[in-house]
């Protein structure tokens, strides 16, 4: 479950740091003109990169909470079996999918009514993307299947877990939730310089 | 106190004569007793005899006793001393059941003054049936002198025999008469004695005591049993008086005439009562394929109630059942959950008879226990022929240990209606059937890619129609 929680304050961070960069752009916008508010600013500062990159990043997003919950899903099988989920059916897990996916599209939907800081969905809006950070970002999507693969492995043989499969799954989401916010992280490195 | 001390005087005299005898004469009187005359002589007659009657009480007590017996005189009231007059009071009706509440009272009458008025002690008699009058209550009641309350010159007083509170007690029905006997420590009087019109107010009080006999409101018993299973009577029983009942089930031999056998149980009021089988052996093998009949009688001491004679139990024929070679053969050896299971048991008539037979199988599993999984109705002959049933565990069963279970709806040949067995190794704990490299795992791999893509498309759909209204709203409002 550590291994879990790391990856959920990685996100945190991510978001944390997305706030911190608005943020400093919502200062120095303040000291030369008051009175915008920073749902204006982000509007002002909102860039579209494209429906398909967009759908790229959506789907990433939501096969990162997809591929999460199957990393976790051997502790949390005899629950499944208990509560009477159809986990151990022929498509008990494409099922468990549909609806981790769906639950994570209301989330991303739903998102755009937070704070700024908070819009997961529209995180890229406001930083400008290279065209290498807009393929890495579209490109976490494939990371996040290889990952959601191998929890599936791993599935698949319960209830022998293969550790070496359980950590491989792991660094891939964590490489694809740092490529998901590599736009986020460049941003706050080059303000800093 | 009078008449006692005259009686003593009596007496007396009477021994003084006694003790000194025909023979014997007067002492003379001595110089020192000469000053005393007369007076001295009755002094010394009477020291005489009271030492007579002293002497008298130790050497013959019985001759002393009985002559204290002739000269004593009972005391006698003064002229105008009048009988007390006590009857029984009793306002219920005269015809009454064991159980109806019963209060009887002693209505007491005492014209005499305060001065003469003696104490009064009363008993309350019963005559049962054909019977004598008894005693009934245990505590005599007694009227004081000052006891009596006044009214239009009569004084009265009433005296309530609680002990008597129903006539449950009685062993039989009929006319029961109640008296009152009472006594002034002078005169025994009874209230019978009297004679009065009142229609609350009796001399003698004559009861028809009659009797409820008990119920018997269902009776049942084991519908076709085997002589082997638990064979039970059952009746529920009610008497209104609640009296001790003797409980009988008569059982009848096949013909229906002649009883096979009886018992009895003691139920007290009303309640339930059960003739088990197991427990008073009416049954056996050789009654199979037999039908009995049967009764009960009720008696409460008084009435026996006897039910119309009922058919039961038909204990249902025994077939001679060979059961043998119960096993299970799994379809995979690792034992999965999904796999197909095949449980099968043998089965034959030990002789020339054909008969009907179920039999039933169970599983059981921690998380299923005796799960009946299905049953098969076969016709068992002579010949040899296999009951199988195919079945696969649940999902929730997987890395649990096993057992299985036959049961049939005859004994076999060991009189048992059921086999048990367990598995040699536990279901495989694995809980899913497909591989990775299946085509089934790779459906599901890549049917969770196009969920993934698919979800995507859809956000952004939504949210990028979300976001032209948007700019077509701030367009229009810019235009303005």
């Amino acid at each position: 479950m550590i291994w879990a929680a790391m990856l959920l304050a990685l996100l945190l961070v991510g978001l944390v740091v997305h706030r911190m960069n608005f943020e400093r752009v919502y200062r120095r916008l303040s000291e030369l003109s008051s009175g915008v508010s920073r749902d204006k600013l982000y509007e002002l500062l909102s860039v579209d990169h494209g429906a398909n990159f967009s759908a790229m990043v959506f789907s990433s997003w939501v096969a990162f909470f997809v591929a999460f919950m199957y990393y976790l899903l051997p502790p949390l099988i005899p629950w499944l079996l208990r509560s009477g989920f159809p986990i151990a059916s022929n498509y008990g897990l494409v099922l468990f999918a549909v609806i981790v996916a769906s639950l994570a599209s209301f989330l991303l939907w739903a998102s755009r009514s937070f704070p700024v800081w908070l819009r997961l969905s529209e995180i890229y809006r406001i930083y400008p993307l290279s065209r290498n950070e807009m393929s890495l970002c579209a490109a976490t999507v494939f990371v996040l299947v290889v990952s959601a693969g191998l929890s599936f492995c791993n599935f698949v043989n319960y209830p022998f877990v293969n550790r070496t499969l359980e950590t491989a799954a792991w660094l891939l989401l964590l490489v694809a939730l740092i490529l998901l916010f590599i736009p986020v992280f460049n941003e706050f490195v080059e303000a800093g310089r | 106190m009078r008449y006692r001390l005259l009686a003593l005087l009596l007496l007396m005299l009477v021994l003084s004569a006694y003790a000194e005898g025909p023979s014997v004469s007067p002492a003379p009187p001595t110089p020192s007793e000469g000053g005393g005359g007369g007076s001295s002589h009755r002094q010394t007659d009477m020291e005489k005899i009271i030492k007579a009657l002293e002497q008298g009480k130790k050497q013959n007590p019985k001759r002393f006793e009985y002559l204290q017996t002739l000269l004593w005189k009972e005391y006698t009231p003064p002229g105008e001393y009048r009988l007390p007059a006590v009857l029984i009071y009793y306002r219920g009706n005269t015809t009454v059941r064991r159980s109806d509440p019963l209060e009887i009272q002693a209505y007491v009458t005492n014209e005499n003054e305060l001065e003469i008025r003696r104490p009064l002690y009363i008993d309350l008699e019963m005559a049962e049936p054909g019977g004598d009058f008894r005693r009934v209550n245990s505590q005599t009641q007694i009227v004081q002198v000052n006891e009596y309350f006044s009214t239009d010159g009569i004084n009265y007083t009433y005296r309530s025999f609680p002990e008597i509170t129903d006539l449950r007690s009685l062993k039989e029905t009929g006319r029961v008469r109640f008296r009152i006997k009472y006594t002034d420590s002078l005169y025994k009087m009874y209230s019978s004695n009297w004679s009065v019109s009142s229609p609350q107010l009796f001399p003698v009080l004559e009861l028809n005591v009659i009797n409820n006999p008990p119920v018997v409101n269902y009776t049942n018993v084991t519908y076709r049993p085997r002589y082997s299973d638990p064979i039970e009577y059952v009746a529920d029983i009610m008497d209104p008086d609640g009296d001790t009942l003797n409980v009988t089930l008569h059982i009848l031999n096949e013909d229906n005439s002649t009883e096979r056998t009886n018992v009895t149980q003691e139920l007290r009021g009303s309640g339930t009562v059960r003739f088990r089988n197991s427990e008073y052996g009416f049954f056996g093998k050789e009654d199979a394929g037999k039908t009995f009949h049967y009764y009960y009688t009720v008696g409460d001491g008084i009435n026996v109630t006897s039910t119309n004679i009922a058919e039961g139990p038909e204990i249902r024929p025994t077939p001679k059942l060979l059961v043998e070679s119960p096993r299970m053969v799994a379809e995979d050896e690792n034992y999965y959950w999904w796999g197909r299971y095949n449980f099968s048991i043998d089965v034959k008539s030990q002789d020339e008879n054909s008969f009907p037979l179920t039999v039933y199988l169970y599983t059981s599993t921690p998380s299923n226990p005796w799960k009946l999984r299905g049953s098969r109705t076969v016709t068992v002959t002579p010949e040899r022929q296999t009951v199988s049933f195919e079945t696969s565990f649940d999902v929730s069963d997987s890395n649990q240990t096993f057992a299985y279970r036959f049961s049939y709806s005859e004994p076999d040949q060991n009189g048992r209606t059921s086999m048990d067995l367990a598995a040699d190794k536990p279901i495989n704990p694995k809980i899913v059937k497909y591989s990775i490299l299946s085509p089934l795992g790779i459906a599901n791999v890549i049917l969770t890619l196009i969920i993934f893509l698919s979800a995507g498309v859809i956000v952004e759909r939504v949210s990028n129609n979300r976001g032209r209204k948007k700019e077509i709203k701030g367009n229009q409002e810019g235009g303005r």
